[in-house]
């Protein structure tokens, strides 16, 4: 997927392009806003990572003249302050997500491929790993016939690890996502919560731990 | 007295004033109109006498000493209405007033004096020509009258001037105040969020127009602080975090490589956590920056704080487990609430986790919530050493712990944070009791529904 990667520092967008790379999509990187409007008018892109802190005209700006041009490139917008208004301006001018630094690069990897899909998916009420079903609207999950019993975090904690079977996230991310802050006790949370997730599972296992990196749910081979 | 408004005082001040000036001219008015009143009794006196001795100088019948004489014809009638004492050179009394009971005493008496007759104050004078002795007088009954009378009629007034002065100063003392009234509510109306307002400044160049100009001035210089720290503190988050995503993103790629080594990489991953922690204490700072500057946003929905509450619980018992903690719960169900959920959630799971950080093994965590008059308040509880009486002041303070040390992890930002993010709610957070058995904080937030 073509990507217009726009972050004034350089070496954050190096990484951010590196990653996508490893993800298969094809970035270009920009440092500033005019060579990013002009970019994106002269070339087709799938998708436009735009920081707002950006010199000369910031993202905001930038967005705002790309939906003036009638151009309707779905954009996900990097924001260093997490504020609502932020996040508020950002999607009332247009833009199709919001990511706030500093962010996983594998979550960034995971809403650019999101983003990119055509047909953006409803987000399913039942999801599904092999013989594991977590129905999200009753929040009953089933093994099989057996049900289980989940405590309001376990659920969260699964509902992300199931959204995505397969990716790997980082103990890091998993605390970011699942805890509404940071958490003093957020690595011994994680694993606490995942060490009863698994007892709760039973075998076949279906959550592994990937050294170093983390966690992933997937079917058993 | 003192918390009376500003312009009863100064009603009451005018008033004390009227009277005192009342009173005054009073007393000096019965002083000055009793001397002129003397001197004029004075005059008529020796005009009547010298007109005695003309008629008796004229009498047709010649120089007489004979009494009936004096009696009938010669004394005036404007004399005889006071007390008069006639004598011949050889001290015979030719006439005598018939109020007089006794002659005059024969000393001391010469020019206007006072002199004490049958008990009486009486004003006396002498006068002598042809060898005849005219002592006349008169006490001062009528003139001391006149004095009273008119000292009693101001006195009367004072009533009256007291009301007039009253009602009528503290027309002018508010119509005075009046602009600082005015001034009050224009100043009420310049809060955080609205420091560009400015209070009119009148036309005219009297003090209160100085007092406006330099109360402008000094919101001119707080709007320009809070503006800087607003502006600081959107500054600094873009400046700490563009660095921190690049280092986060940095020590991903190490954690994802391969090529590298198995303990770097799990050093690597170790790094990273630190690395979301820093990100999270930028966090925190920064949320309190913005706190300060009056400019925290809320992004207010209704939920149910069980919900919330359910997942803080949830940690609560995960982490209470290998201490051997007991956790208790007392959550009233549909506990409705509109607020920031994610705040409410914050300050739940910053209050929790220091009821596990400062409990003792095998002790006990209690969390309670429910709905009181209209607010919602939580408890939180937990067995421990307590807060040393003469520290519970600095409990809410920045970077403050009652005990550090590598065992409690933290960095001391959470209860200010809770309390700043209550406050923000128009709630509270406050230690309710701490003593070597229980430790409580209590939450108050309006249900705002």
């Amino acid at each position: 997927m073509q990507t217009l990667v726009v972050e004034d520092e350089v070496r954050l967008a190096q990484h951010i392009s590196r990653a996508l790379i490893e993800a298969g999509h094809e970035p270009t990187m920009v440092h500033d806003g005019e060579t990013a409007l002009g970019e994106a008018e002269a070339k087709h892109y799938d998708l436009i990572v735009l920081d707002v802190m950006l010199p000369g005209m910031d993202g905001f700006e930038v967005l705002r003249r790309l939906r003036g041009a009638k151009m309707d490139t779905r954009v996900l917008i990097l924001t260093a302050r997490g504020e609502v208004s932020d996040r508020v301006t950002g999607l009332g001018l247009g833009a199709d997500d919001y990511l706030a630094k500093p962010f996983a690069t594998q979550e960034l990897v995971a809403r650019v491929s999101a983003l990119g899909r055509r047909f953006p998916e409803k987000a399913p009420i039942k999801l599904k790993v092999g013989d594991l079903v977590l129905n999200l609207a009753d929040r009953e999950l089933y093994r099989g016939p057996r049900r289980i019993e989940l405590s309001a975090r376990e659920l969260t904690l699964l509902r992300v690890l199931m959204r995505e079977p397969g990716r790997i996230f980082s103990r890091t991310e998993l605390c970011e996502r699942v805890w509404e802050r940071e958490h003093d006790y957020g690595v011994k949370l994680v694993e606490a919560f995942i060490s009863r997730l698994r007892k709760k599972i039973d075998s076949p296992p279906l959550i592994h731990t990937v050294r170093y990196l983390g966690y992933t749910i997937r079917e058993p081979e | 007295m003192r918390n009376w408004p500003l312009r009863w005082k100064i009603a009451l001040y005018s008033a004390s004033l009227a009277v005192a000036a009342t009173l005054g001219g009073a007393i000096t008015t019965w002083f000055v109109m009793r001397h002129a009143e003397i001197a004029a009794f004075d005059r008529r006196l020796t005009t009547d006498a010298q007109e005695f001795f003309r008629d008796v100088e004229h009498f047709e019948g010649g120089r007489t000493n004979s009494g009936p004489v004096f009696e009938e014809i010669l004394v005036p009638l404007s004399l005889r209405k006071h007390l008069v004492e006639v004598t011949d050179a050889s001290g015979t009394v030719l006439y005598l007033s018939p109020r007089l009971r006794q002659p005059f005493p024969r000393d001391g008496i010469k020019e206007f004096h006072n002199h004490k007759i049958d008990g009486k104050n009486v004003r006396l004078a002498e006068f002598g020509e042809n060898g005849l002795t005219l002592r006349a007088g008169d006490d001062l009954k009528e003139i001391n009258q006149i004095g009273r009378d008119i000292f009693l009629a101001m006195l009367g007034a004072i009533p009256t001037v007291l009301l007039l002065t009253l009602v009528g100063s503290t027309w002018v003392a508010s119509k005075a105040i009046a602009p600082v009234e005015e001034i009050r509510q224009a100043a009420k109306r310049i809060t955080a969020q609205r420091l560009d307002q400015r209070l009119p400044v009148p036309s005219t160049k009297d003090e209160i127009a100085g007092l406006i100009e330099v109360l402008n001035a000094s919101f001119e210089r707080l709007q320009r602080s809070f503006e800087q720290s607003a502006r600081f503190s959107a500054d600094a988050s873009h400046h700490l975090k563009t660095p921190i995503a690049i280092l986060r993103a940095g020590v991903e790629e190490i954690v994802a490589d391969i090529e590298c080594s198995e303990s770097i990489r799990a050093r690597a991953e170790g790094l990273l956590h630190r690395i979301h922690h820093l990100s999270s204490v930028a966090d925190n700072l920064l949320l309190l920056s913005r706190a300060d500057a009056g400019r925290l946003e809320l992004s207010k929905t209704e939920f149910d704080l069980g919900e919330v509450l359910e997942g803080v619980l949830d940690d609560a018992l995960t982490l209470a487990e290998p201490l051997d903690l007991k956790v208790e719960a007392d959550v009233q169900k549909h506990l409705l609430l509109k607020a920031d959920r994610t705040f409410v959630a914050m300050m739940a799971q910053n209050l929790v986790e220091n009821a596990v950080k400062y409990n003792t093994p095998g002790g006990r965590i209690r969390v309670e919530a429910r709905a009181v008059n209209g607010e919602v308040e939580m408890t939180i509880g937990n067995t421990g050493d307590g807060i040393p009486k003469d520290r519970t002041g600095q409990l809410f303070e920045r970077f403050y712990r009652v005990c550090g040390g590598e065992r409690v992890p933290g960095h001391g930002l959470g209860l200010s944070i809770a309390r700043e993010l209550a406050r923000a709610h128009d709630g509270d957070v406050e230690l309710v009791r701490s003593d070597g058995s229980w430790t409580e904080m209590r939450v108050r937030l309006p249900r705002g529904t």
